[in-house]
């Protein structure tokens, strides 16, 4: 019974909730639109809520190479798979050895 | 028994260990009060800080205190080996979750009607729309309760309890905040489309309440099992 | 899943990642934000393998909730180590793509604050999991389920929010030339996320059986004693 509820309320409750939204109902997938915010929100009326605007007049002087950039990506990338793989095989070494040992035990008891 | 019932019954037995001790209502509140004049003492400096800031210090304060209380209310529980002997009874489990939700909801209301009052006071906030507020703050005290009561109970007799439950709670009920401050925010800035934002957010509030206890419900039991 | 499959899927995505470079840097490049734009054919694919984690764990976790199946818990496990690593891809590339893009490391954007909130759930699961005591299997599953549901309130959340509308698609709004690089890539992310998710799965297993032997192995000194 609780699960048949469970089931109900997850499907219904975003659609009562958002019913008479132009937006309509938030769904699962990243690509809804909600409705739109006031923007009495930000008191200073440029959206930005507090941040300023960028204009690239700051980055003369210190533009970092996109090249860099990109390579800096890729290789944190690289590194971050072969890290994992190489964790991933030490610890299954450290697991066999113990299995190893173990039934060593068993078999000589 | 049903479940209301059963609920009721653990909820009254809650409310009565609380209020003869009432270590749990005074701690949280107080804790509450100085968290507010922590950010006090960061951000007054000179002139008001804007509305935008103090409702995010009320849902920051509501969340820190909201975290101690249900803390130390397992604590307590753990400590008199409570909570096993309610797995053990005969009560639905889906009445003790439900049971821990509405007390811990019950103790954050408490210290939300003092921190709302206090934040009046020391950030001269003008509180308008009182209806709508309390919903957001209501809205908001369940989907919290709902995420940390299921946390709390299923932490036992983990050694980093403490740094566990906040560390699973907060990520979770990111949304509630971000329903919370920006409704509050609207709510204070007053005027219509201040209103629309805030109805927006107690809808969202509403779905997000609706999920989270649907799913606590459904969890709650599979989570508590011991294995083996 | 067989080990000729692993060892296909394995030089799939080995040939598939040696290569990529060649198709990404073929491309043409972006006409708005230059060779930066770049980034793009690793990070995307990154993020959908983040949510590709995140669902797998939160799949396995329901498993193991409802039937205790051991198998499940594997699953939920591996999916929130693989969301985490896909994740800090996510992160790291994200950022350096904003600093061009942008001119600024952070911004808030709807996208990469979801895939933040999404990867601190599953670094909590993976505490959880390491010093949530004896029923932290059953906690971290918890907390995957509720991460999981939690991905679309996040999302819709944050981008209100931020009054930022999204794009409907960021890859509906390819050139031509990048939909070929793009979708190799994502193939290639792919196939790596299904070998690195059977290594750690063959992981767990070994793990289930060292248990199970040091149980028999305390069976027989018991016996003997």
């Amino acid at each position: 019974m609780t699960n048949i509820l469970v089931v109900l309320v997850l499907c219904c409750a975003p659609l009562v909730a958002f019913a008479d939204d132009d937006g309509g109902a938030p769904a699962a997938a990243p690509a809804v639109k909600p409705p739109s915010p006031p923007a009495v929100l930000d008191p200073r009326g440029d959206g930005d809520e507090g941040f300023e605007k960028v204009d690239g007049s700051m980055l003369k002087g210190e533009s970092i190479p996109a090249d860099r950039l990109v390579g800096a990506a890729y290789g944190f990338i690289l590194l971050a798979f072969v890290t994992y793989a190489v964790s991933v095989a030490l610890r299954g070494r450290r697991v066999e050895e113990e299995l190893d040992a173990l039934r060593k035990k068993l078999e000589g008891k | 028994m049903g479940v209301l019932a059963s609920t009721m019954l653990l909820v009254s037995k809650d409310v009565r260990v609380e209020l003869r001790a009432k270590e749990l209502i005074y701690a949280t509140i107080f804790f509450g009060a100085v968290v507010l004049l922590v950010f006090a003492f960061s951000f007054l400096g000179g002139e008001r800080p804007p509305v935008d800031a103090v409702a995010g210090i009320l849902w920051v304060t509501i969340t820190l205190s909201g975290t101690v209380g249900v803390s130390r209310a397992f604590e307590r529980e753990r400590e008199g080996d409570t909570l096993r002997a309610l797995l053990l009874s005969p009560a639905p489990r889906t009445a003790i979750y439900l049971s821990k939700l509405v007390s811990v909801t019950l103790l954050m209301v408490l210290v939300e009607t003092t921190a709302t009052l206090l934040l009046s006071l020391l950030f001269q906030v003008t509180l308008p729309h009182v209806g709508m507020l309390v919903g957001l703050l209501g809205l908001g005290t369940i989907g919290f309760a709902s995420v940390s009561a299921l946390f709390g109970a299923s932490l036992g007799r983990a050694r980093s309890r403490d740094v566990l439950l906040p560390l699973l709670t907060y990520p979770v009920v990111m949304p509630i905040l971000i329903a919370g401050t920006r409704g509050t925010v609207g709510l204070w800035h007053g005027d219509a489309e201040g209103l629309v934002a805030a109805a927006y957010w107690l809808r969202f509030l509403l779905v997000f309440d609706a999920i989270f206890v649907s799913l606590g419900l459904w969890i709650f039991e599979p989570m508590m099992r011991s294995d083996g | 899943m067989k080990r000729p499959l692993l060892i296909l899927f394995a030089v799939l995505a080995a040939a598939g990642l040696g290569y990529a470079p060649q198709l990404i840097f073929g491309a043409p490049i972006e006409s708005t934000m230059g060779f930066v734009q770049k980034i793009f054919y690793f990070h995307v694919p990154s993020a959908f393998m983040t949510f590709l984690g995140a669902f797998v764990s939160a799949g396995g976790a329901i498993w193991y909730l409802v039937n205790g199946s051991p198998r499940g818990d594997r699953l939920a496990v591996a999916g929130a180590e693989l969301t985490v690593l896909f994740g800090i891809c996510v992160l790291v590339t994200g950022p350096l793509w904003a600093r061009k893009a942008w001119g600024t490391y952070w911004r808030w954007d709807v996208r990469l604050t979801t895939s933040l909130l999404l990867w601190m759930i599953f670094l909590a699961y993976l505490f959880a999991r390491r010093y949530g005591g004896a029923g932290a299997k059953r906690l971290s599953a918890g907390l995957a389920v509720f991460g999981a549901a939690d991905v679309p309130l996040i999302y819709i959340s944050v981008s209100v929010w931020r009054s930022i509308h999204p794009k409907t698609s960021v890859v509906s709004t390819l050139g031509p030339g990048m939909r070929g690089p793009f979708w190799f890539c994502v193939a290639s992310f792919l196939f790596l996320f299904l070998v690195l998710l059977e290594l750690r799965l063959a992981l767990e297993r070994s793990r289930a059986r060292l248990d199970e032997l040091h149980l028999a192995v305390e069976d027989h000194l018991d016996a003997n004693s």
